[in-house]
């Protein structure tokens, strides 16, 4: 009978519609809670410091250009933590992944001339998913063939991924005619994301980041390897006695992932900065599990996840520029906001809450990730 | 090519810095393994690391004492360790992502708080460690240089190896953490409290990675800068796997990595061709590459990463 409780996991309702919404509303809500205390620690006001980030992410056009850029990367980003996620992995590897990526697009975007953009862009794309999919599949393969935890390899892929982008933009990439920066040349226009919104500033990577949310949830909820993917986050043991290739499974989510997160630090180069660097990613790979876990690795709730987180960082930044606040408010939120989520979704929290309204079904166990 | 080798691995100054730089993976390493025999993994080493560079040297600066600023950055790494508990163990909720969560919030708490006291002017430098030579002991030719002349949170970390592998192999208490990370509803059954042991575990893994977290500050830099702990809390997971859970490996397997630092500061000083990022990469590569190497034989505890609720 494993392989019918197999089944029942796997097309076990995504959670309920209510609570997909309430437990990351409440989340952050308790994270801005203990987030204004610090910030009245600090000698700030809070509520106007809040209000005043709200103005500034989606008050105006413009503004609001600036959080949905932002989000663009998170999206990409976080669906890379996500989908592992469903495959029982945590991919902390999105910097490196991001790194990695980027330096594939880039080297495409500059190595090949006189194509035309609808040639040229999707073949930078394409590079920037490899890239970093190689970047993520190294882990997944480690762990497939040898048992390895994919937290410890893509942590130490982080590094090694920066330090050589570090090495070749100050080294053989480094554009000979800028003096003040170590970056690479300007990729050329039929490399770039066009603006499509010219009003708010938004590039076309926003149609990247949402058509690989609707691809991501296709392959996760309607394909084979998805759902053999899920049922391998369900239980790597039964998955096997099911006849599922885990090993496969892993490995393609972890390429998969990392791809994504590659396509981030594409989205990035591409389509705002134009140049690579070894400055480039706020943080994206970590805000990405984040992104992941407070959208509930849904591929639609990683999207709604991903603007909100992009509206915070430009909220910041923002609050930064004009009052002062120190930016490690922002890396505080995110770290508050994941810890509300997963002490909110606790077996015990929900135990005790059962046991006080019997009546009302509340939360569901996310796939355990175990270091080993 | 040889001749700058040999200026590299057979120095007195080279071996007394693989020392400083492994100490504090030595002493992270022996809080993580404590943890986790006790069957909790504790990713949130990092920021907990942090939290003891940060803490020690605002406790220096305002009392003007490394050795009550050391006590300072236990206490913090202590406290972030404790909402670690709490999560894990009380709620228990996923001890991966709680980890990952508290090294998030961690890097960007400890940014948040030093520039709200210290602003964004020149950094203060705090009383800190000197290194202190042993008498006697630092005489020894090699050796006593290398071992016997270095800041005394080094020595206190020897004390630590040494008490930690006795604690864990030979004392009573050492057995029932070892029960409750192998079978812990074994242990629950002979009377022992599982959830007791495990606070306690993580919150001397918090003690223990403040104070890896203050060499770091009133250590090496005698200041504190965001990040300064660059990834070390992620080497000590690593090295505690290859150690196999023991302290006595754990701290072998860090004057190795502590060595892998070294090299990397020597070949950027020597100027030996070789790119310094790629000097800088070379710890986490080798961490990378003995993880691959060794991993496969190493046991963990079995209920590692499992949360213990009660029926």
């Amino acid at each position: 009978m494993r392989v019918r409780e197999l089944l029942r996991q796997a097309f076990a309702p995504r959670s309920g519609r209510i609570q997909a919404v309430i437990l990351p509303v409440a989340a952050v809500l308790a994270a801005l809670g203990v987030g204004s205390v610090m910030i009245a620690l600090a000698g700030f006001k809070p509520l106007e410091i809040y209000a005043s980030m709200a103005v500034a992410a989606v008050g105006t056009p413009q503004g609001l250009g600036v959080s949905v850029t932002n989000a663009i990367p998170l999206i990409l980003a976080g669906l890379g933590v996500a989908l592992p996620f469903r495959c029982g992995l945590l991919n902390i590897g999105g910097e490196g992944q991001i790194y990695v990526g980027a330096l594939f697009a880039t080297l495409v975007g500059l190595g090949l001339h006189g194509l035309p953009l609808a040639v040229h862009l999707p073949l930078a794309l394409l590079a920037g998913f490899i890239g970093g999919g190689i970047w993520g599949a190294i882990p997944g393969f480690l762990r497939a063939s040898r048992g390895l935890s994919e937290i410890i390899v893509t942590i130490m892929l982080n590094y090694i991924g920066f330090w050589i982008v570090s090495y070749l933009v100050h080294g053989p990439l480094k554009d000979p005619e800028s003096y003040g920066y170590s970056w690479t040349m300007k990729v050329p226009v039929t490399a770039q994301l066009p603006i499509i919104l010219p009003e708010a500033r938004i590039h076309l990577g926003i149609v990247v980041a949402l058509l690989a949310a609707c691809v991501a949830h296709y392959l996760l909820w309607h394909s084979v390897p998805g759902f053999e993917m899920r049922a391998v986050g369900a239980g790597a043991q039964t998955a096997r006695f099911a006849g599922i290739r885990v090993g496969r499974s892993t490995v393609l989510s972890m390429f998969i992932g990392g791809g994504l997160a590659g396509l981030a630090g594409t989205s990035v180069i591409l389509g705002v900065q134009y140049r690579l660097s070894d400055f480039f990613s706020a943080g994206y790979g970590f805000t990405a599990i984040a992104v992941a876990l407070v959208g509930r690795t849904s591929p639609v709730g990683v999207v709604f996840a991903g603007l909100f987180f992009g509206g915070l960082l430009n909220g910041v930044n923002n609050a930064q520029r004009s009052v002062g606040i120190p930016m490690g408010i922002a890396l505080s939120l995110q770290g508050l906001i994941l810890l509300f989520m997963i002490a909110g979704q606790s077996p015990a929290l929900i135990r005790w809450l059962r046991k006080r309204r019997t009546a009302r079904r509340v939360g569901h166990a996310q796939p355990a990730v175990l270091l080993d | 090519m040889w001749v700058t080798l040999s200026q590299l691995f057979f120095s007195i100054d080279f071996l007394a810095a693989s020392v400083r730089f492994a100490m504090p993976l030595a002493s992270a390493s022996v809080g993580e393994i404590i943890s986790e025999r006790s069957g909790i993994v504790n990713i949130g080493l990092e920021g907990m690391m942090l939290a003891g560079a940060l803490g020690s040297m605002m406790g220096a600066y305002y009392l003007d004492d490394p050795w009550l600023g050391l006590l300072c950055g236990m206490a913090a790494g202590a406290i972030v360790a404790a909402i670690h508990a709490f999560v894990v163990i009380t709620l228990a909720a996923d001890q991966v992502v709680s980890g990952a969560a508290l090294n998030i919030a961690m890097l960007g708490l400890t940014n948040f708080i030093y520039r709200a006291v210290y602003g964004i002017e020149e950094r203060p430098i705090v009383a800190h460690f000197e290194p202190v030579a042993v008498p006697v002991l630092s005489k020894i030719p090699v050796l006593g240089p290398v071992f016997f002349n270095q800041i005394p949170l080094v020595y206190l970390t020897y004390g630590l190896v040494i008490a930690a592998a006795i604690f864990i192999g030979r004392t009573r208490w050492g057995l029932e953490v070892q029960a409750v990370g192998e079978h812990p509803r074994a242990a629950d059954s002979v009377g022992i409290g599982v959830s007791r042991v495990r606070y306690l575990t993580v919150i001397a893994c918090g003690l223990l990675a403040g104070m890896a977290g203050t060499f770091f500050s009133l250590g090496q830099l005698h200041t504190f800068i965001e990040g300064m702990t660059g990834g070390r809390g992620f080497i000590v997971l690593a090295v505690v796997i290859v150690a196999n859970w023991s302290p006595t490996r754990a701290a072998l397997a860090a004057l190795m990595f502590g060595a892998a630092e070294a090299v990397g500061l020597r070949i950027q000083a020597l100027n030996v061709g070789i790119p310094y990022q790629l000097a800088l990469a070379f710890p986490y590569l080798l961490t990378l590459a003995v993880y691959i190497g060794l991993a496969g034989r190493s046991r963990m505890p079995r209920a590692l990463g499992m949360a213990y609720v009660k029926d």
